[in-house]
């Protein structure tokens, strides 16, 4: 299938590929079908990319890239009409907003985007944590990692 | 909106599958209980906001700051 007038042109996927929010995002029901993209530069972020509206598209992020201590405790309440046996089968990922430095992005930790793995089926869950925040800022010690820079590390061969 | 007035331990029915009860009325503060399906969400109103308003500013990051990071590759099964 074809996917056109994103941000980033046109893609081809097949329905296999899709990542499908039921619920839409928080404000965003209409948007239900996703395709994840990994970026061919070695970036921390992913882009999730709407299919219903192709001109929607939000960076995502690892929440661990803003705080490193992350960590989740889903009630069955947050996790609704997902099915999960087990905790490890969920992926989870934030969305980022960002202006003209993506050094200065931030990530809604507040509002996560939990996905069972295997069935590529999602939700957007909001946390009762009264500590996180939807604008937390990259963790310091990743800038290098946002900058693109790498480090060697290791003997050379030979 | 609809305004109905009720005392302690009363409900109210929305539509068949919702009921939310007063359970403690303390100064201005009321806790209600509310009984639901699992998949209908609730949330405090202004969180359910933030979230909204969090969403929509993260969909609008300038267009320039995208195309830096360069073309997306194609989804791993086509």
């Amino acid at each position: 299938m074809e996917l056109t007038g994103t941000r980033f042109g046109d893609f081809t996927y097949e329905e296999g590929d899709l990542l499908r929010l039921p619920e839409g995002l928080v404000g965003m029901p209409q948007l239900t079908r996703f395709l994840i993209l990994d970026f061919e530069a070695e970036l921390p972020f992913k882009w999730l990319q709407s299919v219903e509206e192709p001109a929607m598209g939000f960076l995502v992020a690892d929440p661990r890239l803003f705080q490193p201590d992350y960590s989740l405790h889903l009630s069955r309440c947050d996790l609704g009409y997902m099915v999960v046996t087990d905790p490890a089968d969920l992926v989870v990922f934030v969305l980022c907003t960002f202006g003209g430095d993506l050094r200065e992005a931030t990530g809604n930790l507040l509002g996560p985007i939990v996905v069972h793995a295997e069935s590529r089926v999602g939700r957007q869950v909001i946390l009762e944590d009264r500590d996180l925040s939807t604008k937390v800022p990259l963790f310091v010690a990743d800038e290098a990692a946002v900058s693109g820079k790498r480090q060697a590390v290791g003997e050379p061969r030979g | 909106m609809l305004v109905l007035s009720r005392k302690r331990d009363q409900s109210i029915m929305v539509g068949n599958d919702v009921r939310i009860t007063i359970v403690e009325v303390r100064g201005d503060t009321v806790q209600l209980g509310i009984e639901a399906p699992r998949k209908v969400a609730i949330y405090r109103e202004e969180i359910y906001t933030a979230i909204q308003n969090a969403n929509r500013e993260a969909a609008s990051g300038p267009g320039e700051t995208v195309r830096e990071l360069g073309r997306p590759k194609p989804p791993s099964g086509s």
